[in-house]
């Protein structure tokens, strides 16, 4: 029952953070990315017919997520983004045999550059919303 | 009730067994062999050897020399026909294990690299770091593995050897993990089932070790060579009894008493730390007992000083050593002496077989601890078991499928003899009766053994103990196995190991107390001298009719006549 | 000298509880000798593993407080208790944990999957020659593989393993360790006929360096670094076979 023993990953104690616990949030992470594909598709669904209606379901689409609201849900999105990201090129490099030794150190760096790309694109949008 | 038929049957995965397996697939291609284990095979005794595996490879060395050190080394128990056989067959031994993939460590020039060793006068011990036996266990494990017709049976416990028409008829055993009756039918059998330290409560030898082997083969009527000997390692672990190589001495460590003085001049003063193991165990029972001992909570002991080797040397050549002495005593090798005390070691006593390894039932063969060839005589060498298990697996695998090879058929199973075996593990033991446990009676066994048939041993102590065992003998038909869940049933495992163990004692006991001399492990304040005009031949002992009856052989002789063993 | 709880997990796949056990301990009494006292004095029925008790056999490994580790190298003092109840530390003990283990009883679980993978991956030397004499090798290239010929086979690597926690048909970190060895080791000719059977998506492929194996082997051999090595080595493998390069076969 492969659902039910992946209860293992989380009864396992003593995981460090960039090994066990990494690997959990990096499928965590990477479920919720897929949940908003899929969110994604459905909104741009929205300008299916669009030439005839004159794009109006789109525009209020925009509207509904143009607002505080969907602008932090966004920031977090863009957390979930950079962390699987980040962790995501740290495991591809390291499985090429480097820098497995210092797993630990090279962990934190990548961290620390996904979250200053987080900062940067939230300062982007953030601003962005803020002039629109 | 399942049989399981094979052309050789080994019982026992250590490293004669396992190299018995191998030598006798190399034989014939064709037989089919079935290995028996109470273990997962990686998990044998085995892997806890540490120095290293003698051999003669290099200029300066001689199979004369490496004959006469052991010859020397037994107190001239030893027989030297099997002697001059085992020192010629080693150096291939070492080049087998090298083509299988052993990670020998090397010398600058890439060659396997040797050091020296307790006993021998040149540094000839063959090793992989201080893991020699480890390394040695998964080469051969992965190496049987290579080989087709080999059929794995682990952690069934063997019960009993049948011998139906004074040959081989059965092995019968316990699957440990379904709690069945299992019974192995084949036209040889090899015993390779190790010694039997776990008689003593300090000992450097694993939980497992209850010389099941040399029961079965008692109880089957089958003949024990020279079982009173037993060897006390010079350094063990206080207090777990975890085994401190002699590769340590070997590298240049020295021992220390009380008074910080490298006591061993007082005894050998030529060879010191390194003259053999009985001299040495000796030698710091002697210091203990004039009073420059340390004392402990755990006892008294003596100190094993690495500090002067230095760190690079200590994490290179003895790697494991300085993990476990920080692991189990937060002591680092490099900074701080290590306590060590003699701990039982090695039974040098065994199964009586030949030169060929064939024991007098024709198609039962043995190798290794369990065997008495006798390649040690009174007093094994360091880094000579190992070499024993590999040359004498290999010879007594190639003579078994010899054997094999000319047997026709399987003798038909002894049904009544199987009944009776089913009865007295199966029945008997779960009858509810008087309240003893197994753990008491073993730890009331293991105290008589260390206080009276220890390193000195007299009449007096010797009488006592044998009243001791027999008491115990009595008492343990008062224990009863309680616990009814057949799978995976410890109880009963200890249950029968703890009858194993009450047998073999009496066995030891008795050739303790007859053997009026000291000669190699067994040192007597009684008869402290070695009598060789009365007492140069090898102790058999045949149980018959439920008693254990003593007749001795002579000693083999071919080159080298006793002299007297000034180290 | 204090006293302190097990909490074992007894019984077996069809019905099971966990079982307090009080017994006494020293600054440097091992799980493993709790083990044992409480099967000598208290409980007789106790099942478990155990043999060398110098972490050099692997009969032992158990998960202590949700953690894999082999018990007879494990110091109370040096762990920390689970919970503390009534001035007591509890420590939980509990068999290896995963898929890959079939659970038989109380602290026992069954090792033959376990060495089935390790068998497959052809774990031992291969020469394609049989010369005469020593293979010489040079200690820079002993080093090179040396510590992966420690591996006690203890199951550790793969108790912890979320991959093998999950998914019984993954090599599994011990046999693409074992795997690895032979392919570092300079006397060995087999190096394709390995990486034929890692190169698998049940094979080293499956691993995605969550790393915990390293984190749990008790004789720090690293298998991570040694599985990512082995994906060096196979992806290699699999190119040159797509595109015929000699080194491929």
């Amino acid at each position: 029952m492969p659902l039910k023993d992946s209860l293992y990953w989380i009864k396992l104690k003593g995981k460090h953070l960039s090994d066990g616990i990494a690997f959990l949030f990096h499928r965590l992470t990477g479920l919720v990315i897929l949940l908003y594909l899929y969110i994604h598709f459905a909104a741009l669904s929205q300008l299916i017919g669009a030439q005839s209606t004159g794009g109006s379901n789109f525009k209020n689409f925009l509207k509904t997520v143009e607002s505080p609201p969907f602008v932090a849900l966004d920031i977090l999105l863009f957390l979930v983004i950079f962390y699987h990201g980040a962790n995501g090129i740290r495991l591809v490099i390291n499985e090429f045999g480097i820098g497995t030794k210092k797993r630990q150190l090279f962990f934190w760096i990548m961290m620390a550059l996904g979250i200053i790309g987080w900062i940067l694109l939230s300062y982007v949008v953030v601003n962005a919303f803020l002039h629109s | 009730m399942n049989v399981h038929k094979a052309d050789l049957i080994i019982l026992g995965a250590g490293l004669a067994g396992l190299r018995a397996a191998i030598s006798a697939k190399e034989t014939d291609k064709n037989l089919t062999i079935a290995v028996v284990s109470k273990l997962y095979f990686l998990r044998s005794h085995s892997v806890s050897a540490e120095g290293g595996t003698a051999a003669v490879l290099y200029e300066g060395d001689s199979y004369d020399l490496h004959a006469y050190d052991t010859i020397k080394g037994s107190d001239y128990l030893a027989d030297q026909d099997a002697v001059e056989r085992f020192v010629r067959t080693m150096p291939n031994e070492i080049l087998y294990l090298d083509h299988w993939g052993m990670p020998w460590s090397r010398r600058e020039d890439g060659k396997i690299a040797q050091r020296p060793f307790g006993g021998h006068s040149f540094p000839r011990a063959t090793y992989a770091a201080d893991r020699t036996g480890f390394h040695a266990m998964h080469t051969l494990y992965e190496r049987l593995l290579t080989y087709d017709g080999v059929e794995k049976f682990q952690e069934y416990f063997a019960t009993s050897i049948i011998i139906d028409n004074g040959r081989f008829n059965a092995l019968t055993a316990i699957n440990m993990k379904t709690g069945e009756y299992e019974i192995f039918q084949g036209k040889g059998l090899l015993i390779a089932t190790g010694g039997l330290g776990r008689l003593y409560p300090f000992t450097t030898y694993s939980h497992t070790v209850t010389g099941d082997g040399a029961a079965m083969a008692l109880r089957a009527g089958m003949p024990l060579e020279d079982m009173e000997f037993v060897q006390f390692h010079p350094t063990g672990l206080v207090p777990s009894g975890i085994l401190i190589t002699e590769g340590a001495r070997g590298e240049g460590g020295y021992l220390i008493n009380k008074d910080g003085e490298r006591f061993m001049q007082r005894y050998a003063p030529q060879k010191m730390e390194l003259a053999p193991r009985d001299v040495v165990s000796r030698s710091i029972m002697w210091e203990i007992q004039a009073g420059r001992g340390f004392e402990g909570p755990w006892g008294p002991y003596v100190l094993l000083d690495l500090r002067h080797l230095g760190d690079e040397k200590i994490k290179e050549r003895l790697p494991a050593i300085r993990d476990l002495a920080i692991k189990f005593n937060g002591i680092d090798p490099a900074k701080e002496p290590i306590p060590v005390r003699p701990a039982a070691h090695y039974t040098m006593g065994g199964i009586q077989v030949d030169i060929d390894g064939m024991s007098p039932i024709p198609g039962i063969f043995a190798a290794g601890e369990a065997a008495c060839v006798s390649i040690h005589g009174a007093n094994r060498l360091g880094s000579n078991s190992t070499a024993e298990c590999l040359a004498y697996g290999d010879i007594t695998g190639v003579s078994a499928a010899k054997y094999v090879q000319k047997v026709s058929n399987i003798p038909e199973l002894n049904m009544q003899k199987v009944k009776e075996e089913e009865n007295r593990i199966f029945k008997e033991p779960f009858k509810e009766r008087g309240s003893e446990s197994v753990a008491s009676l073993r730890k009331e066994l293991q105290n008589t053994m260390q206080e009276k048939v220890g390193i000195f041993r007299n009449e007096k102590d010797l009488t006592d103990a044998l009243q001791k065992v027999k008491e115990l003998q009595k008492r343990f038909e008062n224990v009863y196995v309680e616990d009814k869940n057949m799978f995976y049933n410890m109880n009963l495992i200890t249950y029968l190991e703890l009858s194993n163990l009450l047998e073999v004692a009496e066995v030891v006991i008795l050739g303790a107390i007859a053997r009026k001399e000291s000669r190699g492990a067994h040192y007597r304040t009684d008869y402290p001298k070695r009598d060789d005009v009365n007492w140069m031949k090898h102790t058999i002992a045949i149980k018959r009719d439920g008693k254990i009856e003593l007749s001795y052989i002579p000693v083999r002789v071919t080159k080298w006549q006793p002299e007297e063993r000034k180290y | 000298m204090e006293n302190i709880i097990l909490r074992i997990k007894r019984g077996d796949p069809s019905h099971w509880e966990y079982k307090d056990y009080e017994i006494p301990i020293e600054k440097d009494t091992t799980v493993l000798d709790g083990l044992f006292y409480v099967r000598d004095n208290i409980d007789h029925s106790l099942s478990f593993r155990a043999s060398c008790r110098m972490e050099v056999c692997g009969s032992c490994a158990m998960m202590v407080n949700n953690f894999p580790r082999t018990t007879c190298s494990t110091l109370f003092s040096k762990i920390e208790p689970a919970k503390i109840e009534n001035g007591k530390k509890v420590f939980i003990i509990e068999p290896l944990q995963g898929a890959a283990f079939k659970w038989i009883r109380d602290l026992v679980v069954d090792f033959d999957e376990f060495f089935k993978k390790h068998e497959s991956v052809k774990p031992y030397l291969i020469r394609k020659d049989n010369p005469e004499g020593q293979l010489l090798q040079s200690p820079k290239e002993l080093k090179k593989y040396y510590i992966l010929t420690l591996c006690i086979k203890c199951g550790a690597c793969t108790a912890a393993c979320p991959i093998s926690n999950s998914d019984p048909n993954y090599l599994g970190p011990a046999a693409l360790t074992a795997a690895y060895r032979f392919n570092a080791d300079s006397r060995d000719q087999g190096k394709n006929l390995r990486l034929a059977i890692v190169s698998d998506p049940e094979g080293c492929w499956r691993c995605h360096f969550s790393s915990e194996c390293s984190n749990a082997c008790p004789k720090e051999i690293d298998p991570a670094t040694a599985i990512q090595k082995l994906k060096v080595q196979s992806a290699a493998y699999e190119l040159k076979k797509i595109f015929h390069i000699k080194g491929g076969e």
